[in-house]
């Protein structure tokens, strides 16, 4: 690893929604330019540690850091996906309008011509061109995922913050965005939640299992004995027809 | 419909009528307060917040009532009802703000009391007053109360809202979709939101006169939510929401003419069943 200043920190961090701490004492250290994979049971802590990262929960206990600085005031340069949207499903949006909303930078003013460029370049290459007038409202769930991602992208962030981007889509959206990911973490830091160890297999430099704290491993020390202990039950494998090997484990 | 009341013949040349002004004045009031209405009506529905609009509706009473008292106990000519209403909304739009951030949980309770506490307020203070305009006028509007000065400050405020909603628009419509995803990109949402409910409060002052307090609200929602299914997009929604106030309100004020009906209620009916109409197309 670069021994520069890390792309996402985490000191002792600590946080509880009531009585009970959802994440307790976390240590984290992604250097800039890593891919890796939260993964753990659900209510672990995973999608509370990314709300940490983005500054969107304050710690009760210690430090996080996001490109050297506080994570309010450099959220700007991430890409952010949620697991799940409460949005108005009567409010008239389209698939270009949720994506362009990427390139919003101040409270004022419209997209320039190069706003409007980066966003198509994004569509083109998570193929949302044919949908880009549809309401947002009326996709599938895969679907919108996609549309999410995309204006995560449209950022042209640093750290890219994707919370469980394989929930619900399709195989061949999958490998799309295996490929696109791929091709993406040349340059950009990715962290990703994930249940799916087939697919992070192939991305991933790094495995780190949130289970109210975190535990680092390589991904080649991910074999299913550690993935059963991680999510203390027994996981079922499913095989992944479009990518070689690997299985799919759930909870 | 004849008899008492006018036909459509007749409505014509009373328009052309110069004493019959202020029934000109109504009707360019109406069209003009339209766009204003169409766009923030717009957001307050997708964002699912009319109720704040009737709180601060109910407000304004207040300072209608003080403006009145003012001019009648100190001599305070200057004090138009218009600036009091303005004045009392503005205000209530500063308490729900605080409310917001300081005792997010007892919004509700808070805009009960705006709601009742602002309404009494404005009450007592006609009261006090001998021989003001009769408080019905103000709760369910009163066409004579409109003067020309009124088509001044409306397209004043016309201006100021058409441009902070086109210039904020991509902001406003992340908003609306999206809250967590605006503050992420620095978006201060929470002094957008202020300046909506300001915004609010001077599309509620615009159209008093006409439709009153009361009845304001609906005309800044009704509109809207029958526009929300048709339209493609947030902009489109405010277009179609501000032709359907405009229809709404000539159709109602024709009717108020043509029967004697009061304007307020008639011009609230016509939009209301323009609403029922966008629904019941929409189960067919």
């Amino acid at each position: 690893m670069p021994h520069s200043e890390p792309a996402l920190e985490c000191r002792k961090v600590s946080y509880s929604y009531g009585r009970e701490y959802a994440v307790e004492g976390v240590d984290l250290r992604i250097e800039p330019r890593e891919t890796v994979c939260l993964v753990g049971p659900n209510g672990g802590g995973k999608s509370t540690l990314l709300k940490l990262f983005l500054g969107l929960l304050e710690p009760d206990a210690g430090e996080v850091c996001l490109l050297g600085g506080r994570p309010k005031q450099m959220r700007r340069r991430v890409g952010y996906m949620p697991q799940r949207l409460d949005f108005d499903r009567k409010l008239p949006i389209n698939v270009q309008e949720v994506v362009q909303m990427g390139r919003l930078r101040r409270a004022w003013g419209w997209p320039t011509r190069e706003d409007r460029q980066k966003v198509e370049r994004v569509m083109d290459e998570l193929d949302l061109r044919e949908i880009a007038r549809q309401p947002f409202a009326s996709l599938s769930g895969g679907q919108q995922q996609r549309v999410l991602i995309a204006r995560a992208l449209a950022v042209e962030p640093e750290v890219l913050l994707l919370d469980e981007p394989t929930a619900m889509t399709d195989a061949f959206v999958e490998a799309k965005l295996v490929e696109r990911l791929r091709d993406l973490h040349q340059r950009l830091t990715v962290v990703l939640v994930s249940h799916d160890i087939a697919f992070v297999r192939h991305l991933v430099d790094r495995v780190i299992c949130v289970q109210r704290t975190a535990e680092s491993h390589p991904v080649e020390e991910v074999t299913p004995e550690v993935i059963e202990r991680w999510y203390g039950g027994p996981v079922h494998a499913v095989r992944h027809d479009h990518h070689e090997g690997g299985g799919h484990h759930h909870g | 419909m004849r008899g008492e009341g006018t036909t459509m013949g007749e409505l014509f040349s009373l328009l052309g009528d110069p004493s019959f002004g202020f029934l000109r004045l109504a009707f360019i009031l109406a069209l003009l307060a339209s766009p204003a209405f169409g766009m923030i009506g717009s957001v307050l529905v997708v964002r699912r917040i009319s109720y704040l609009a009737g709180a601060i509706a109910h407000a304004v009473l207040s300072g209608v009532g003080f403006a009145l008292f003012a001019q009648y106990k100190w001599g305070w000519t200057w004090l138009d009802p218009r600036l009091g209403a303005l004045g009392a909304g503005l205000l209530a739009v500063a308490l729900l703000a605080a409310g917001r951030r300081w005792a997010a949980d007892r919004e509700d309770s808070l805009i009960s009391v705006l709601w009742s506490v602002g309404m009494a307020v404005g009450l007592l203070f006609l009261a006090a007053t001998p021989a003001s305009v009769d408080p019905m006028s103000y709760l369910f509007g009163n066409l004579l109360l409109v003067t020309s000065g009124d088509l001044w400050w409306v397209g004043l405020l016309d201006v100021v809202v058409l441009t902070l909603v086109v210039g904020g628009y991509q902001s406003l419509r992340a908003l609306c979709f999206d809250a967590t995803w605006a503050d992420l990109r620095g978006i201060p949402a929470g002094r957008l939101y202020t300046l909506l409910l300001m915004l609010t409060a001077v599309t509620i002052v615009m159209m008093m006169s006409l439709v009153g307090i009361v009845l304001v609200v609906a005309l800044l929602t009704l509109p809207a939510a029958a526009a929300e299914r048709p339209a493609k997009s947030l902009g489109q929604m405010m277009g179609l929401a501000a032709l359907l106030c405009w229809v709404g309100s000539w159709a109602g004020l024709s009717l108020s003419v043509m029967t004697d009906w009061p304007s307020g209620p008639t011009i609230i009916i016509v939009v209301g069943l323009l609403y029922l109409a966008a629904h019941v197309t929409r189960w067919r």
